[in-house]
């Protein structure tokens, strides 16, 4: 399954009006690395991950999964598909239980049929226990066992976002999009965050990066993807990147002295 | 006293089905769709026609009457509702639609079944009971159990089920139930079938206890409408409230004073309730459900 799970994107051109927000974008995901995605604000990595996700429809190119194409799909149908993501607001589902939040994220698994529910069947009975243990065993993973019946838009900043990352999780997806995950945890929530990623890595997950700590993100990803204007200006080992004049030029070198004042 | 009390609880308790029709729509698709008291019509008069004038054995009859109601939520949804959901049409411009439909369901009825009233045998027949002398007719016991075993069923599968965790998902948020693989479309066809469902029964239902005729889907319209308002747009139990009270001050309203002031009561009520308790009698959350 390994290499068909290649996520790429090809010539990929989104416009707002006249502004190009993404500009004949050309990346191909290894499987089962972390790639970061860095870029002044406004260089388009937001939209890049909208675009993946179905919640945007790109102008011009393609992208596809495997040897799937996503780019006509709703994104219902790409989350299925093994696809999922993290919004850059924590977004709980008011009104769910936290341990429903993340049972909602195993629907996709385990889903019995809707006459079996009405039914109340054996196996449906069945999939509502082995859902609620899956939902438990995740819980645990991410810290958040004490919540589990806590109503989820009670739970304050640090815990919504891992609520968020164990409910992408839930779908056992095969690529992992986060957008900011680490925008507003402390330094203990963030080393955890690194954690946990590097955990979906080693179990084959393709994850896609997007955050302004240039640190965190030079620190854990195995690629880096660097935009600017909406086009890619640089790719490769966060080492050469980093080294790269343009990729100083337009992002670091601004960084480097905001972080000095 | 008891006999109206026992009117006024029954046509109540249909008005809180179609309450709950307003309040699921509203909730999980965030369309207010005012075709739904024509679910109601659509279910009596077509049990009528399946059992008097097809002669179909009468549970045969009640089935196909909900039916042709569930047929109707789900025309409404794909054909109407979702190519403008799709487009993402402004909400005014919905709305108007579904009246549009409630009135051609309403008409048709009319052109295919005659301006006349129509009634059907009880459900149970020879069941009466006594209170204090009055006799009530069994079938207003039967609208009035069978709709809080409904509301149990109902409230039931939205807290315990898979389906029902992904309806209240999309309820909270459209765009994360959809990346967590649920189909927002999918949702809204089956919430608008099963709320057509519930109203063509409250329709096939309450015949027998009264009458239904090609224009009263309109009435239940308005006051299933209210009914949602008064209890707490969105809320089940509000619903099941909302539909109660405005069944009783019906009920009264329409034996002691007049029936024409019904309907100026009834807004009467809101106008002020509204003033009172914005946010209707029951909360508007879920988790009360």
């Amino acid at each position: 399954m390994s290499a068909v799970s290649e996520l790429k994107l090809d010539g990929v051109t989104k416009r707002f009006g006249g502004i190009i927000a993404v500009s004949d974008v050309s990346i191909a995901l290894p499987v089962g690395a972390v790639n970061g995605l860095i870029g002044p604000n406004g260089a388009g990595k937001s939209t890049l991950i909208n675009l993946v996700s179905g919640f945007w429809r790109p102008d011009a190119g393609r992208i596809t999964f495997g040897d799937r194409d996503l780019t006509r799909l709703e994104p219902s149908a790409i989350a299925r598909l093994g696809i999922s993501r993290t919004f850059q607001q924590a977004a709980p589902l008011t009104g769910l239980s936290v341990i429903e939040n993340v049972m909602v994220g195993l629907h996709t698994r385990y889903r019995a049929g809707l006459g079996s529910v009405l039914l109340r069947s054996p196996t449906m009975r069945r999939e509502a226990r082995r859902n609620a243990e899956a939902a438990r065993a995740l819980l645990e993973q991410f810290g958040l066992t004490a919540d589990a019946d806590s109503e989820a838009s009670d739970l304050p900043f640090g815990k919504l976002r891992f609520l968020e990352f164990a409910r992408a999780a839930a779908m056992e997806p095969r690529v992992l999009l986060l957008d900011e995950p680490a925008a507003g945890l402390n330094r203990v929530e963030t080393d955890r965050l690194a954690v946990l990623i590097r955990n979906l890595r080693n179990q084959g997950i393709t994850v896609l990066l997007v955050d302004h700590d240039v640190p965190f993100v030079f620190g854990l990803c195995d690629r880096v993807v660097v935009m600017n204007f909406g086009s890619v200006i640089a790719a490769g080992k966060p080492d050469d990147v980093y080294g790269d004049p343009a990729v100083r030029e337009a992002y670091l070198g601004g960084k480097e002295q905001e972080a000095a004042a | 006293m008891t006999l109206i009390l026992a009117i006024g609880v029954a046509t109540g308790c249909v008005y809180a089905l179609v309450a709950v029709g307003y309040s699921l729509i509203y909730r999980t698709t965030g369309v207010v769709n005012f075709a739904q008291g024509s679910y109601v019509m659509a279910g009596g008069f077509s049990t009528y026609w399946f059992y008097e004038i097809a002669g179909l054995r009468y549970p045969i009859a009640v089935l196909c009457g909900v039916g042709v109601a569930t047929l109707l939520g789900l025309m409404l949804w794909t054909v109407v509702v979702l190519p403008l959901w799709r487009r993402r049409s402004p909400s005014y411009v919905v709305l108007l639609e579904t009246i549009v439909f409630g009135a051609i369901v309403g008409t048709s009825a009319l052109l295919l079944l005659g301006p006349l009233p129509q009634t059907l045998p009880p459900w149970v027949p020879g069941l009466a009971m006594e209170f204090g002398g009055n006799r009530i007719d069994g079938q207003y016991i039967v609208v009035i159990i069978a709709t809080v075993l409904l509301m149990f069923a109902f409230s039931a599968i939205l807290r315990f089920t898979s389906l029902g965790r992904s309806m209240r998902a999309c309820a909270a948020s459209r765009d994360v139930a959809q990346l967590l693989g649920i189909s927002p479309e999918r949702i809204g066809a089956l919430a608008f079938a099963a709320t057509a469902a519930l109203g063509g029964l409250g329709g096939a239902m309450i015949t027998p206890a009264q009458f239904t005729s090609a224009d009263i889907g309109l009435s239940y319209g308005v006051f299933g409408f209210v009914a949602a308002v008064l209890g707490g747009f969105g809320s089940l139990p509000g619903a099941l409230v909302g539909g109660l009270i405005l069944g009783v001050v019906n009920a009264f309203v329409g034996r002691y004073i007049s029936s024409s002031y019904q309907t100026v009561l009834a807004f009467g009520l809101l106008l002020v309730l509204l003033t009172l308790r914005p946010q209707g009698l029951v909360g508007k959350d879920w988790e009360e459900a």
